[in-house]
């Protein structure tokens, strides 16, 4: 059974060939078009056709409220030239990567956990864990933004302990305390697909491997780790691109060093009020996480395939 | 002997992790019945005011039915779009079926503030104005994808020999699905149902981008954030958030026992 | 799990690298061009007032209660910049309410229709040096109705901070860095900068910016928060988060209110003033309905509200008499409205306002 996201499912038509039925098979076809008339159509006018006009502004550019069309690279050799951009991507790409990091770090063992140790309620704890990813995203950080706030949790029960005189200051709006309410916020994310590569393990290998002497670390080396790639991998991409983009949590709980794209990008078309410049840098963005998940794709790819 | 230390690691490493989870949401509940404005200890005391509060603001109420409008209009559609899709997939060959399945997963790899920008300059291109309608279409396109998914996987594994034997029998195409691909496939559908009308509901850049006059629940939550007056009414709201995505967790979880004892393997 | 399913798909890898490729190559779809309409109104059934939050309070509108049986509807904006997108975007409230300043811009971009005075009862007792602001009427016809009026300066804490001057280089102490707050827009922030380096704000060339950025670059390593409203400082000040913060008129009543020991600052280089107003959307939905909130605003027991619950100055003369001296002096307005302007820098709109909002956007992000 191939994998189904790097292919399309298999339909199971061949019975009705071998039936002898080729002229159902003709209009079967059509069929398949039809059923797929109304997606195409949200796919084509919901996504196809923004993004391509995103990237037609990003050719003009803004007088007050007129668009003028002309064709113009300025607004990408701005993207380049201005530090203000890149430095805000690169930092956005930097803590993704950090929230990403330490998501998975934190996620691996307790799905390993629930993986191998949990014998009945493995459905329970996942249930478990994931329950708080329903609630409101903007609570939850607004949660961590009063756990971490001058007079918030941490600081009024640490001088309630007699532990600290006055509040620290360090933990809130700055970018740690942006990865650590995204690291929160996306914990539940990235457990699931580990623990799913890790369920799939065929048991007997590890057994075998204990048969010819390997320790449980070198067990877990050589088979459990490199097995379980096309989890991390899933849950590097399912954490990473999300939180590049973020609006929400740098804008409540990042300061000023903890601007990130998505703060940029709202700028540019609320307030700067220069739509094709925004548009450039969204289109440059995409590029960017695309390349980026590509990188990480092919990387892992060699790994994959072993596991395949 | 050494087992059974890192067992008991692991263990307590993750009991931690659940709580390290769980903490932070559970301040909704308890500062939701603090008789105090500020989020911070001492506690001050028991009081249900700010339930009642909550029940009595008409902003609220009727950014929670805006949600729910559009949640549910979403849920419906992209399940219908879902299933479609599934089927087209599963049961067909054709070309460009490969370039279309990849299409159809695009929404899932672009950030949403991407989705959002892309959508607000489309709209004010068009002249079109920013509406329920808009945030709708946005979350379409973002649930669409997951329904499909779920329905792919929920459809494939079904023995196409069943519809034969179906419409062997003199059954005619739509009867056949009606009867038998449909029943099978149901609890794909209640769990596409259940996680696109939650990815809307919750969803917040794409609202906040597209909105018009009309609100959605999490802008109203934004637009609150900012009053120490209002915020322990927002948390109550939280709380009872959380404890309806139990009960409809739960259920979900139901459901599916359900559809594993049923299915047409 | 249905869900862990699809996680079981996508952990086996996601799309192929090809399929992914020609997936956004099929987004490349042929563009189609419109001309851009202006957006329909939204009829909703009552008024609509945009404004900052704050304004909501029943006192303010009284009467239009008393008419219409219910309150108006409120839609909140953190700062007109975010305010004039909204309406760009197809938003179609029935009262904006920005200052002065924007009034011409947002004329300019086709947002505002002209108000008839005559169908306003309390016009008559508005003050009259504020009827006619600079960049409030065009071609004879009144596109702004004065609502209120203040200063924005520093509320610092008296007992957390040893003033040396009443000087607004209590923004650039390093006693104090880390634990001062300011606003993020350019309308609040940039003008102070630019009257402590000794410029006009609002009619800057490229020397008198670039001496700006650099006092603005100076300044963000001791600004802990950039605010996108008064609340947020407030609250900071009231837990001693921040000692000074910018801010209006309005923070110093709600603060002192509480029993906080703060002072509003007066400083020598010249104190910031500023008028607000409401303005009537070109596609009003509620027009009738929209007149009659601007009437109820502007009269005498919105205006006593404005002044001793708020915070801020009223555009009505008459209720100026029903209030005391103490009461205004404790949030440091005065009777006489022209002095009260003329005694500090009057806020207007910046030459090249796009040059300072980039500018600014750049020195807040770290460069």
């Amino acid at each position: 059974m191939e994998n189904p996201i790097t292919s399309p499912p298999e339909p199971r038509t061949l019975a009705l060939v071998s039936k002898g039925r080729p002229r159902r098979w003709r209009n079967r076809n059509n069929n398949a078009y039809i059923l797929l008339s109304p997606t195409l159509f949200l796919l084509v006018g919901v996504m196809c056709l923004p993004v391509g006009m995103l990237v037609a502004y990003s050719f003009w550019t803004q007088n007050f409220t007129q668009i003028d069309t002309t064709f113009t690279l300025a607004n990408y050799a701005a993207v380049f030239e201005k530090e203000i951009y890149l430095k805000i991507l690169l930092r956005s790409i930097a803590i993704s990567l950090g929230v990403t990091a330490t998501t998975i770090l934190l996620a691996y063992p307790i799905a390993y956990f629930i993986a191998f140790r949990v014998t009945r309620q493995k459905m329970l704890w996942l249930i478990l864990i994931t329950v708080p990813f329903w609630t409101s995203y903007l609570l939850r950080v607004f949660a961590w933004k009063v756990i971490l706030g001058y007079n918030g949790v941490i600081n009024s029960a640490l001088i309630w302990l007699g532990l600290i005189d006055a509040p620290l200051e360090f933990l809130l709006y700055n970018p740690m305390a942006v990865v650590i309410t995204l690291a929160h916020a996306w914990a539940p994310v990235a457990i699931l697909p580990i623990f799913v590569s890790l369920e799939k393990i065929d048991r007997s290998l590890l057994e075998a491997a204990t048969d010819l002497g390997d320790t449980r670390f070198e067990r877990f080396m050589h088979i459990t780790l490199p097995l379980t790639v096309p989890g991390v991998t899933a849950s590097f991409l399912l954490v990473f691109i999300p939180t590049v983009g973020d609006y929400v949590t740098p804008q409540l709980v990042g300061g000023p060093d903890g601007m990130m794209i998505g703060n940029l990008m709202y700028t540019l078309f609320f307030r700067v009020n220069n739509w094709p410049m925004g548009s450039a840098l969204a289109i440059v963005m995409i590029f960017a996480i695309t390349a980026m998940g590509a990188a990480i794709w092919m990387a892992t790819a060699r790994a994959r395939g072993k596991v395949q | 002997m050494r087992q059974r230390g890192i067992q008991s690691w692991l263990g307590l490493y993750s009991l931690l992790y659940v709580a390290f989870i769980y903490v932070p949401v559970l301040f909704l509940p308890l500062f939701s019945f603090n008789d105090g404005i500020y989020v911070a200890f001492p506690l001050k005391g028991f009081t249900t005011r700010w339930y009642q509060e909550m029940a009595n603001n008409t902003a609220l109420i009727d950014a929670l039915k805006n949600s729910v409008l559009v949640g549910c209009t979403v849920a419906v559609i992209s399940t219908a779009l879902g299933t479609l899709t599934a089927r087209a997939l599963t049961r067909y060959r054709f070309r460009g079926r490969k370039t279309i399945f990849g299409l159809i997963v695009v929404p899932l790899v672009i950030p949403f503030i991407i989705i959002g920008v892309a959508l607000l300059v489309l709209t004010n291109r068009l002249g079109i104005e920013p509406s329920l309608w808009t945030i709708g279409a946005a979350h379409l396109l973002i649930a669409t994808p997951f329904t499909t998914l779920i329905m792919i996987s929920r459809l494939e594994g079904f023995d196409a020999s069943l519809e034969e034997a179906s419409q062997d029998l003199g059954e005619t195409g739509w009867m056949t699905f009606w009867l038998v691909t449909f029943p099978l496939a149901v609890p794909g559908i209640v769990a596409s149902l259940l996680l696109s009308f939650t990815e809307s509901f919750d969803e917040f850049i794409l609202a906040f981008f597209l909105s018009g006059n009309e609100v959605t629940l999490p802008l109203y939550i934004w637009g609150q954030l900012r009053f120490p007056e209002r915020l322990p009414m927002v948390l109550a709201l939280g709380a009872l958030i959380l404890a309806a995505s139990f009960v409809i967790v739960s259920f979900a979880e139901w459901v599916r026992r359900r559809g594993v004892n049923v299915k047409g393997k | 799990m249905s869900d862990l399913e699809i996680v079981e798909r996508l952990s086996a890898g996601r799309l192929s690298r090809r399929e992914l490729l020609s997936a956004l190559a099929a987004v490349g779809v042929g563009t189609v061009m419109l001309p851009a309409r202006r957006a329909l109104a939204q009829s909703g059934d009552e008024a609509t007032l945009f404004t900052w939050s704050g304004y909501e309070i029943e006192g303010l509108h009284g009467g239009y209660n008393k008419k219409h049986g219910v309150f108006p509807e409120f839609t909140f904006f953190a700062d007109e910049d975010e305010a004039f997108q909204k309406m760009l975007a197809g938003f179609t409230p029935d009262v904006p309410h920005p200052c002065s300043y924007n009034v011409g811009r947002w004329r300019e971009a086709g947002l505002l229709q002209p108000i008839d005075t005559s169908r306003l009862s309390n016009w008559g007792d508005v003050i009259s040096s504020l009827k006619d602001i600079d960049g409030t009427q065009f071609d004879g016809q009144q596109f702004f109705v004065p609502f209120d009026w203040g200063n924005t300066s520093i509320l610092y804490r008296t007992d957390l901070v040893e003033l040396e001057e009443e000087s607004w280089s209590l923004m650039w102490d390093e006693r104090y860095s880390g634990r001062l707050a300011t606003f993020g827009s350019i309308d609040e922030t940039v003008p102070y900068a630019a009257i402590y380096a000794g410029v006009d704000p609002y009619n800057m060339s490229d020397e008198d910016l670039k001496k700006v950025r650099e006092l603005l670059r100076k300044q963000r390593p001791l600004i802990r928060f950039y605010a996108s409203d008064e609340t947020t400082i407030e609250q900071a000040l009231a837990a001693g988060e921040i000692v000074a913060g910018s801010t209006w008129n309005g923070s110093v009543a709600a603060l002192a209110a509480q029993g906080l020991p703060v002072a509003f600052l007066k400083p020598k280089e010249g104190i910031m003033t500023w008028v607000c107003g409401l303005t009537l959307h070109k596609d009003a939905p509620n027009i009738d309905k929209a007149y009659d909130l601007i009437d109820s605003m502007l009269s005498v027991e919105a205006g006593v509200t404005m002044l001793t619950e708020v915070g801020y100055g009223h555009a009505n003369a008459k209720a100026f008499e029903k209030v005391d001296d103490a009461t205004l002096e404790a949030v440091g307005l005065q009777r006489d409205v022209e002095a009260f302007l003329a005694s500090g820098v009057f806020s207007r709109q910046f030459k090249n306002r796009d040059a300072v909002t980039a500018m600014f956007e750049e020195v807040k992000a770290g460069l």
